[in-house]
């Protein structure tokens, strides 16, 4: 058993996922393994300034990380959820929040029941009874604090963070735990002749590091999963159309939201990350629809404080290598496949492969069970993924654009027809494998893009008028008194978790 | 909704009582109209009287008062069940895990990593409630959470016919209306049911719960499940233990399922030659035109983790959370069936998979260990040999620990620990284990007998069971 244990792990790429991946297998392996990254600074990495889910408060838990100082070092705010700007018509908005709606009530979901409550004549936004939504519009915060029955006793959140400085907290705290970093740019891998497995990565000056086992963390080059073992791409750019993106970090220039800003445009959309000392903008766009010059231009007239850098340019594809982890490679992040961040699950995506990884950890025999295990979950996600972000844009009645026109044609996957035609029916929502996103969210983005189903469940009914329009009205006043309790999103930072002006780098 | 839709229920097995009751006391009887139609006896009653926990969260919704249940329904306490003859030594499935994770490692990688047995039957002093069983002592999980002290759970093994009646009185309470009638006919278009003295109701939505196994196309799992008969003996009880679990025992040609009520005994002995036929199978299709099937017009499982009762519970609320507000033909249907199929086979993946990896000796177990597993059970089975993880699969509803003691205790030993569990030293696992038997010994030794729990808290009166 000893003899077939993998005893060396070579990342290559220090990007988020890299680094990431550094610090988490050294923190947990690192008696057992050595860890081994290879990155070259002459590479330029992606990040841009990132948004996340609340997820990400497991994987700083794991590896032990103190969260204020996780937060000073990144420059982080909180983050409550995401406001969706201009997407079902021009003037619409709504939250996509990290918290249910109301409470559920005779064992069926709240939407049901404020759908009930609007038919009754209701007009009061669902929104209103979220306190995420509520505190996120009224730029409040705080964490979680123990009132019983309160909703201020479970107050899910996120953060928004410089990813460059979250990449170097990440190799700092890999360093620390024993991981290995090399400088230099990969030219060629050596393969097994038998078996085809990477037995070493070659370098330019013609250094050579051997491993049992290989996580590309390359990006969309794909350097071993892609350009060594030859694994193609699944290209899903006909459900999610934009390929480019621009993107520009500008001056802060009022305190920072507790949530993300995607708003749609002529051929995409922009989002608007606050952090602590800048802002960050980018402009998500279908190069079929509109040239690089006029997104730029696009995106330098809808930011709001003086540019800090030069626009980055970035070209994708949407969709996923056919297969995560071939032989004895792992790809994560950018080199396993490509989402728009227009839901923040980057980060989370490469959590979640660490994850399962972790579970299924091999050994160098890298037998079938486990890599099928792997793949297909790991697919699953990806899929279950794509569907909610192309629900954005499918539901739309914008005919404003040739974009937003060809949105509304656009065929889209059956299992998201499916899930549409569920929610049209009687408000139902169907969420199959334990997928990340919940009903809430579902229900959020479909209500918040004015899909209107047709009936709600028959339970909703269960109560009579007067006592359900007094218990929808007690839970609205609750919210905002809650809100109102809690502190400004600024004073808490302020006060438990403010930066420096100067960050390590 | 201009009228009220109406809903009949024809019960012939316990699942039609249970449905009628929750269904009434779930959606608004401003809406729906319900008949309940008690057909004939009570079919099967010996293979629903063992609970898991979900059951508890039942009665409460009904708002059946637990003391009531257990005096009423001659009920005992139910930590799990134990299972004979099926590995090297008997061992016990209960509802919680074994052991506690170590320094981030599963407790079973951390036992595998150090050479230390994973096999149930070597663990018991580490899961409370198994040592618990072992010991006869009962006592209610804490209501704060304390570690260990609050996580176990509890069902009960009671008197099917006492609980169809308390149901029958909820559901009386909830407005619906009782018939009896002994036969019962559905049409050929499944729109109204046919009484025996040939009166005919009217039905937007019919619920199933006949037991009968004929009326639709079923899919059969009897390759699997090769036990074509059973028959039930009941003992009334003198002054004795009662037992905590039900024991599952395998035999040459036999597998029986016995169980203890406060003042009785049921035993069910599954074989060739028994005087009540049993066919495993489910229908293809739970939900067709009007008519939902239940219970054992559903599925006939065999009953390997004794769940029949939440098998119905679950399909009970499943049809719940569903419920069309339009019943004329509508979109919840399909995902009904989908989820329903599901869940079925997933049930059938872990009765086959403890039928096949039995040790037991005689010609119907060569037949078995040689049998084809369905193709989801073969990829469980294959990924615990090899690596020790279970795959959990979409409407999956036996725990996870469940599996692990399975297939552990039928002797899948996998190939090799998480990596996790590679930093965990052998003294750090024995420190751990020490902490853990010490701890749990220390609390069973304080709790009372089951019996003395039962005279203090909750005594059936003593009545000749039926």
């Amino acid at each position: 058993m000893t003899d077939l244990a993998v005893k060396k792990i070579v990342i290559v790429g220090g990007g988020t996922a890299g680094w990431m991946s550094a610090a988490a297998l050294s923190s947990i392996m690192g008696n057992s393994v050595d860890v081994h990254l290879v990155e070259s600074e002459a590479i330029g990495t992606v990040g841009v300034g990132e948004a996340t889910i609340p997820q990400i408060q497991l994987f700083n838990k794991l590896l032990g990380f103190d969260e204020n100082e996780f937060i000073r070092t990144t420059q982080a705010t909180f983050k409550l959820g995401i406001e969706f700007v201009n997407w079902g018509k021009i003037g619409d908005s709504y939250i996509h929040p990290f918290g249910k709606f109301g409470v559920d009530m005779d064992g069926i979901r709240f939407h049901h029941h404020w759908l009930r409550s609007r038919a009754m004549g209701n007009t009061s936004p669902v929104g209103d009874y979220c306190l995420q939504v509520k505190a996120a519009y009224s730029q409040k915060f705080q964490r979680p604090e123990n009132i019983p029955g309160s909703p201020i006793s479970n107050i899910d959140y996120a953060f928004q963070f410089d990813a460059g400085l979250y990449a170097k907290f990440m190799r700092v705290h890999a360093e620390k735990s024993g991981c290995k970093r090399t400088e230099g740019r990969i030219v060629t891998a050596n393969q097994d002749a038998q078996n085809g497995h990477v037995t070493s990565v070659v370098l330019e000056d013609g250094r050579e590091i051997e491993g049992d086992f290989f996580i590309d963390c390359s990006g969309f080059f794909g350097l071993l999963i892609s350009k060594a073992l030859g694994n193609g791409y699944v290209d899903w750019t006909k459900w999610l159309p934009c390929d480019r993106a621009a993107a520009i970090p500008c001056k802060k220039v009022a305190d920072a939201l507790p949530y993300t800003r995607a708003t749609a445009k002529e051929a995409g959309w922009q989002w608007r990350i606050p952090l602590q000392h800048r802002t960050g903008n980018g402009y998500v766009y279908c190069s079929k629809f509109i040239d690089d010059d006029a997104a730029l231009n696009s995106l330098m007239d809808d930011i709001d404080g003086a540019p800090l850098a030069d626009p980055k340019m970035i070209k994708f594809t949407t969709g996923h290598r056919t297969k995560f982890w071939d032989k004895n490679v792992l790809s994560l992040g950018l080199a396993a496949g490509f989402m728009e961040p227009l839901e923040s699950t980057s980060i989370h995506m490469i959590q979640t492969g660490l994850s399962r990884l972790m579970t299924v950890f091999p050994d160098k025999t890298f037998n079938d069970a486990d890599l099928h295990h792997y793949n297909a979950e790991t697919l699953q996600e990806y899929e279950s993924v794509r569907d909610f972000l192309v629900l954005h844009y499918s539901a739309t009645q914008r005919d404003d654009t040739p974009f937003w026109r060809h949105c509304q044609q656009m065929d889209i996957p059956d299992t998201l027809k499916r899930k549409l035609e569920y929610y049209k029916q009687n408000a139902r929502i169907h969420r199959a494998n334990d997928e990340l996103f919940t009903e809430t969210s579902w229900f959020a983005v479909m209500n918040g893009q004015n899909i209107m189903p047709a009936r709600y469940h028959p339970i909703a009914n269960q109560l009579s008028k007067d006592t359900f329009m007094a218990r929808m009205d007690e839970l609205h006043s609750v919210i905002s008194k809650s809100s109102d309790y809690m502190p400004g999103h600024e004073d808490y930072i302020a006060k438990h978790c403010k930066a420096q002006e100067e960050t390590f780098s | 909704m201009s009228k009220a839709q109406h809903i009949i229920i024809v019960a012939s097995d316990l699942s039609g009582y249970m449905a009628a009751a929750y269904l009434a006391r779930m959606l608004p009887a401003s809406d729906y109209e319900f008949t309940l139609v008690r057909a004939g006896e009570l079919r099967a009653a010996a293979l629903f009287g063992v609970a898991h926990p979900d059951l508890r969260r039942f009665n409460k919704t009904l708002q059946i008062n637990e003391v009531d249940f257990i005096t009423t329904c001659n009920a005992t306490f139910r930590l799990g069940v134990t299972v004979s003859g099926f590995g090297k030594a008997p061992y016990k499935r209960t509802f919680s895990q074994y052991g506690v994770p170590i320094d981030g490692a599963g407790f079973y990688d951390a036992l595998l990593a150090n050479n230390h047995s994973p096999h149930p039957a070597d663990l018991e002093q580490y899961n409370l409630p198994a040592a618990m069983i072992q010991a006869g002592k009962f006592t209610l999980p804490a209501d704060s959470s304390k570690p260990i002290l609050s996580d176990f759970d509890y069902g009960y093994c009671f008197d099917t016919r006492s609980y169809a009646e308390m149901l029958c009185e909820c559901t009386m309470r909830f407005g619906v209306k009782i018939i009896d009638s002994p036969s019962v006919r559905l049409d050929a278009d499944n729109t109204h049911v046919i009484l025996d003295d040939d009166r005919v109701l009217q039905a937007d939505l019919i619920v199933d719960a006949t037991a009968s196994q004929t009326n639709v196309q079923r899919e059969s799992w009897q390759d699997q499940m090769p036990f074509s008969s059973y028959t039930v003996s009941h003992s009334d009880g003198g002054p004795k233990s009662l037992s905590l679990a039900p024991e599952l025992r395998a035999g040459a040609d036999i597998v029986s399922l016995s169980y203890d009520l406060q003042h009785s005994t049921t035993k069910v002995t599954f074989g060739q030659s028994g005087d009540i036929e049993f066919r495993p199978g489910r229908a293809a299709t739970a939900w067709t035109g009007n008519v939902v099937r239940l219970g054992l017009s559903a599925m006939t499982l065999f009953p390997v983790d004794a769940n029949l009762t939440q098998i119905a519970q679950i399909d009970i609320e499943r049809l719940v959370e569903l419920f069309p507000p339009n019943l004329s033909a509508p979109i919840e249907r399909e995902e009904y069936n989908r989820r329903t199929s599901e869940f079925y086979d997933r049930m059938r993946d872990f009765a086959s998979l403890h039928l096949k990896t039995a040790r037991t000796q005689g010609d119907i177990w060569d037949r078995l260990s040689a049998m084809a597993l369905p193709l989801d059970a073969a990829y469980k089975l294959s990924l615990f040999s090899a690596c020790g993880r279970i795959a959990v699969l979409d409407e999956e509803s036996i725990l996870k620990d469940s599996w692990h003691a399975m297939l552990l205790g039928h002797d899948i030993i996998p190939a090799r620990a998480s990596r996790m569990a590679m930093n965990v030293t052998a003294a750090q696992l024995d420190a751990n284990l020490k902490r853990l038997s010490d701890f749990i010994s220390r609390a069973v030794s304080a709790m009372p007998s089951q019996e003395d729990f039962i005279a203090r808290h909750c005594p059936a009166p003593n009545r000749t069971s039926r």
